[in-house]
């Protein structure tokens, strides 16, 4: 069984970037287009993973977190940030809301494998 | 970057759509519109355009959306009011977007300058330092190495909250380097006091490589930092020295991942050494002989204490006492002995969760196998016979036990049926419990078959134990309902055959469309017998008490003299073959006064057949070592072996098979005495059917 990872972002090319990299890791990937098409998608399948823009209309990534930490079936789950900027109070709003990590955009796909590995197996 | 080219497709498609908007949006804020969504529109277009631009390293239309998204991050928060002419500028910046990605498209440079005045105004509003470049992209690569670090690691309960995982930093960690860790479990409460949720467990790391820089440990906490208590430093290098060191180096290879949560990897090594010290291997032929000589003393003991107990009175009792303290030490040594041979089930055990998988796809049916007391320890020879039995039962169970999911389902049971293999010491003896969740038995079927093949007669009337048991009789399964699966021409029979031979039962019990219970009950061991002595005309034999299934004393008038010579009694129905013991050991009895009432002791052979034991007393039961007659003079018919009695006296082991087939001579002397009384249950031996 791959994993499954909900790619959320509201640039389709960010979102195929990260489908494209982690399914040839090997993960099944799943994609929502903001933190409301997440929560839809998160209430219909199991994740090992998530991965989330912050900026995004409807509902931003850091609402997404805290919502998703909120049902316990994501209650173990890693989620990780993805952050424009070395920006320290996204990183700090992240975690407070229950992220486990962040990814600093731009990332190359070795970059994004290294972290993913690193709350994910 | 080469895989990336394939999303720049997308990616300006996206901005195409992305400056589409913001143009719309710009419009309106122009037009005085300056609410929230429109701030927060303008942003995340910026916002998205930057982050593919950084991702194709579209340097230029990176650093330019930095320095836009910062200004709109700061109008959008508030923190920078807009002032006249603002929007304007949003406009124009927007314009000169939409320029910088027009230029990445075709590949072409941009003009020179284009963006730096734009680029002023929007760093004089922000404060932002006027020569900065590029994305703050500071992080610099420490130059600082040593031979390596040592890491303390103590995760707080925040750390688990946010989902990181103990376990994958330190396989981070080990891509960097050879890396030792230890586990710390001291703060680990009892279970009682566990909280599942709290982080209990530190690790000590020992990192060791050439040119690990502080700055990738670092990272791989980066996640975590404040949620637990970390402590890195560079290892010393005199340390190094060691490294070259066997024991260091065989520590390094023990892989991270079982580190947490199990023991402290330096444990390893203990065990390691612990396993090469604890067990020997020994022919088993030593033990035998160990236990033979065992046996000896244990009936040169028992002489002892049967020709001094006659002469003891009180003015010996410390001489009494220490002849039983030796009585108890002897039978400590004894116990001990055996216990060698013992060896627990587990190994049998696991060979099946493969059969049963194996299985239940053949016969597409989804069953479990729930394993139970691997640990109990049975004598090594029970061991290997035991396998063909229970793989037949457990094949049994699930063919014709268990039903399909369908079946199972329309009864209201749970789709998955549960096969249960179980062990337990019971009164120095083994339970092997083989249960399924199926269908039972059906009392009725099983009447009928038997009647069908000839085993009962239509009008007997059977208990429900006692037509339960009738799946034991040879030809109760037929070569019609032989399947592939539990068929192969083996019945219950063979079972019941082979687990008599190593001198133990087979029951079964059964509660229709419940399931079933098949309970085996074996000698904890072959070398020692479990023994019922009897007397028949001042002789004494042994009886191995597993074949005992009660003892009677017979009203005469239930007994009747067959035409051949035998006799046959009649007990609750069924008739049984009588045999006199006397007659059968060819024992003289003259001079020996009859007894008042002779006794019946009912056996059971392998086959399942009873027949009658006509003895004149039962003495007691009593362990004996099992000596082979064969061995030691030759075979005699209707005895199984010897056993040497504390008083010295060679007795013989009634083989119930060899008897039950014998051609015992005529006799009269049989069960015609004066008793005047009904049959009477005086005893039960062995354990019941």
């Amino acid at each position: 069984m791959s994993k499954r990872v909900l790619a959320v972002d509201d640039s389709k090319t960010m979102r195929d970037m990260v489908a494209f990299t982690l399914k040839r890791e090997g993960f099944d990937v799943v994609e929502a287009e903001d933190g409301v098409a997440a929560i839809e998608a998160s209430t219909t399948g199991d994740y090992d993973l998530v991965i989330s823009d912050v900026n995004m209309p409807r509902m931003d990534g850091i609402t997404l977190v805290g919502k998703l930490r909120e049902n316990p079936k994501f209650r173990a789950t890693p989620i990780l940030i993805l952050t424009t900027e070395a920006d320290q109070s996204k990183k700090a709003a992240g975690k407070a809301a229950g992220a486990t990590g962040w990814i600093v955009k731009p990332f190359d796909p070795d970059q994004l494998v290294n972290v993913v590995r690193r709350v994910c197996r | 970057m080469n895989e990336l080219e394939q999303f720049k497709q997308t990616f300006f498609e996206e901005c195409d759509e992305l400056l589409q908007r913001f143009e719309e949006v710009a419009v309106t804020l122009v037009a005085g519109a300056n609410d929230a969504e429109v701030l927060d529109d303008i942003f995340r277009t910026v916002h998205s355009i930057k982050a593919g631009a950084g991702a194709f390293k579209f340097q230029r239309l990176a650093t330019y959306c930095h320095e836009f998204e910062n200004y709109m991050d700061l109008v959008r928060g508030g923190k920078l009011q807009l002032v006249e002419g603002d929007p304007d500028l949003v406009v124009q910046a927007g314009d000169i977007l939409q320029d910088l990605v027009n230029a990445a498209r075709v590949g072409v440079e941009a003009e020179a300058a284009l963006e730096d005045d734009i680029l002023e105004i929007l760093r004089n509003k922000t404060g932002a330092p006027q020569s900065q470049g590029g994305s703050d992209d500071t992080a610099e690569v420490s130059a600082v190495t040593t031979s390596g670090f040592s890491i303390k690691f103590r995760p707080h309960r925040a750390m688990y909250e946010t989902a990181n995982e103990p376990q994958l930093l330190l396989h981070a960690l080990a891509s960097l380097g050879e890396m030792t860790v230890s586990t710390d479990l001291q703060a680990l409460p009892d279970l009682i006091k566990l909280d599942p949720l709290e982080g209990y467990l530190a690790w000590s790391i020992e990192l060791r490589g050439e040119g690990i820089a502080e700055d990738s440990v670092r990272e791989v906490f980066e996640f975590v930092d404040g949620d637990c208590d970390l402590e890195i430093s560079a290892l010393d290098a005199g340390v190094d020295e060691a490294d070259s060191a066997p024991v260091e180096s065989q520590a390094a290879e023990i892989e991270p991942a079982i580190v947490p949560g199990n023991a402290p990897a330096a444990d390893a090594k203990t065990v390691a050494a612990a396993t090469q010290s604890t067990s020997i291997r020994v022919d088993l032929e030593r033990i035998d002989r160990l236990v033979d000589m065992v046996g000896e003393l244990v009936i040169a003991q028992a002489m002892a204490l049967d020709s001094l107990s006659e002469l003891v009175d009180i003015r010996h009792v410390n001489q009494l006492q220490a002849l039983e303290d030796l009585t108890m030490r002897t039978r400590q040594l004894q116990e001990g002995v055996m216990a060698v041979r013992m060896q627990p089930l587990k190994a049998l055990f696991s060979r099946f969760p493969r059969v049963v998988r194996d299985l239940s796809k053949k016969l597409e049916k989804n069953v479990r196998l729930e394993l139970e007391g691997e640990a109990t320890e049975v004598d090594k020879t029970i061991i290997e016979e035991l396998s063909d039995p229970l793989t037949h039962m457990i094949r049994n169970c699930m063919d014709h036990g268990l039903e399909t999911p369908v079946e199972r389902t329309e009864s209201g049971k749970p789709e998955q049926g549960v096969v249960k293999l179980s062990a337990e010491h019971r009164n120095g003896r083994i339970l092997i419990r083989v249960a399924d969740d199926g269908r039972g038995l059906s009392l009725t079927k099983v009447r009928q078959k038997a009647i069908d093949n000839g085993l009962i007669d239509e009008s007997a009337e059977l208990s429900k134990e006692e037509i339960e048991a009738l799946i034991f009789m040879p030809g109760f399964s037929t070569a019609s309902e032989i399947s592939d699966v539990s068929g192969r021409g083996v019945g219950m029979d063979v079972v019941r055959r082979n687990i008599q031979k190593l001198g133990g039962r087979v029951t079964v019990e059964s509660d229709e469309g419940k399931g079933s219970t098949f309970t085996l009950a074996l000698p904890l061991t072959l070398a020692v017998l479990d023994g019922m002595l009897i007397s028949v005309a001042g002789e004494r034999f042994v009886v191995p008490l597993s074949t005992i299934v009660e003892t009677v004393c017979p009203d005469p008038s239930a007994i009747r003299q067959l035409p051949d010579g035998g006799s046959v009694m009649s007990i609750r129905g069924e008739t049984i073959r009588l045999i006199d013991v006397c007659g059968a050991m060819s024992i003289d009895r003259s001079g020996q006064p009859e007894p008042l009432r002779k006794l019946a002791v009912i056996v059971e052979t392998e086959f399942g057949r009873r027949i009658g034991l006509v003895v004149d007393e039962l003495l007691g039961q009593q362990q004996v070592v099992i000596k082979s007659l064969e061995a030691n003079y030759r075979n005699i018919p209707g005895v199984a072996g010897t056993a040497i009695l504390g008083d010295g006296r060679v007795r013989l082991i009634l083989d119930i098979d060899g008897l039950s087939s014998m051609d015992v001579p005529r006799h009269d002397a049989g069960l015609q005495t004066k008793s005047p009384s009904d049959t009477n249950r005086v005893a039960s031996g062995g354990q019941s059917v």
